[in-house]
């Protein structure tokens, strides 16, 4: 069945959204249930990593000294994964911490 | 100026040096880091979608569970695992149940269009060849052969401004030629999945991954997969196919039925879904699989 594309649903598939830009990525969003110990360590402004597991995710968090401070999960999960994959990296700067709540900003290195 | 007073003198510029590389590196940080904190406004802010998606995470079991003998769920922000399946299913509109995956106003129609998709054919040429077969009030009972030939030979001009051909043309006017004319078009058993499988299965052309395809669009059928090259891929990563069993269409469709239940996610609908994705990102999957 190698090459087929006849597939199925004809209509999924965006909507008229803009295509993803490896070069222009600006997420913000929240560290899924940050590890408390490394939370202890980091502040408002700190400059993360954000890093695979393994090649399809998860996304991590990870502070300059290398520990995992928690999951980053978003909508375009595969598309930043494809941009990764291509050799684009990313860091993610803390913009607040408010108890277990890690706000942070996604943008290219 | 001796040597000693020479090497402090050298020693204090060097640590001035140092300093101000110090503090120009701090400065431009903080630069780096205060146009983050100045521009968060018109970035993607995904804080309160993700508070949404939350109460789907938390109520994902354990990644290290099976969701089927020998497969776990793995986690949900892991490509391809069943418990990313779970979690795009619920997050998307698939997850409503009165989603239609018609693409035509009756079953005869319904037909035409997926005999023009399906293998070597992309998806979107598939739509303009059935779009022009449309206008042209073609798609009849006893239509004739040489305007289904008209229709699919002549080339295609597209917004682009690039002019394509459908490929299979003349194979596929005589598929669609052959169907239109046949006798029992009033009697298609259309209200019973697997009874409109079999009975689309006595069409030329047609085999099982179109039967099923037209069967699912037609009737929502949760019986039924559509085995194409995505699906395929896709099982393979998460698991659900069993690689010596590839060639096995009933076999395989029976695994993927099994995950959609063991997902408990209508089949009809992950299928839709699977496709979509992977066929969005094509190029990561199929450098996962091969890697």
């Amino acid at each position: 069945m190698s090459g087929s594309s006849g597939g199925n649903d004809f209509g999924g598939g965006g909507g008229g959204a803009l295509p993803f830009n490896c070069n222009s990525v600006s997420i913000r969003t929240n560290v899924i249930a940050p590890d408390p110990t490394v939370l202890a360590t980091v502040n408002v402004r700190d400059v993360l990593s954000i890093t695979l597991r393994t090649n399809t995710g998860p996304l991590q968090a990870v502070t300059a000294g290398g520990a995992v401070l928690g999951t980053v999960f978003i909508m375009e999960l595969a598309e930043l994964i494809q941009c990764i994959s291509d050799g684009n990296s990313y860091k993610a700067v803390i913009l607040s911490i408010a108890g277990g709540d890690v706000q942070i900003i996604i943008s290219r290195r | 100026m001796g040597e000693k007073e020479s090497d402090k003198k050298n020693s204090k510029n060097g640590s001035e040096i140092a300093n101000r590389f110090m503090k120009k590196q701090l400065r431009l940080f903080e630069e780096k880091t205060d146009t983050a904190f100045q521009n968060f406004n018109s970035h993607t802010d995904e804080t309160a979608t993700l508070q949404s998606v939350m109460p789907y995470i938390e109520n994902l079991p354990s990644e290290y569970d099976e969701v089927l003998p020998g497969i776990k769920w793995g986690n949900y922000a892991q490509l391809y695992t069943p418990a990313f399946w779970k979690l795009q299913y619920m997050l998307s509109d698939f997850s409503n149940d009165l989603k239609s995956h018609r693409l035509a106003s009756n079953i005869v129609e319904e037909i035409v269009m997926c005999i023009l998709g399906g293998y070597g054919i992309p998806a979107e040429m598939g739509i303009v060849a059935f779009e022009r077969m449309k206008e042209r009030q073609i798609i009849h009972k006893n239509s004739d052969f040489e305007s289904v030939f008209d229709a699919l030979s002549s080339p295609f001009h597209l917004s682009n401004g690039k002019s394509v051909h459908y490929r299979f043309f003349n194979q596929k006017s005589q598929y669609i030629h052959k169907f239109l004319n046949r006798s029992d078009l009033d009697a298609i058993p259309e209200f019973d999945d697997i009874e409109l499988r079999n009975w689309l299965l006595s069409i030329d052309g047609i085999g099982l991954k179109t039967a099923s395809w037209i069967t699912r669009n037609w009737l929502n059928s949760d019986n039924v997969a559509i085995l194409d090259v995505h699906l395929l891929r896709a099982g393979k990563l998460a698991g659900f196919f069993e690689s010596a069993e590839l060639s096995n269409y009933l076999k395989l469709e029976e695994q993927y039925l099994n995950f959609c239940c063991a997902l408990e996610v209508r089949a009809s609908n992950l299928d839709a879904l699977i496709w979509s994705f992977m066929k969005k990102n094509t190029n990561l999957a199929v450098r996962t699989l091969y890697s």
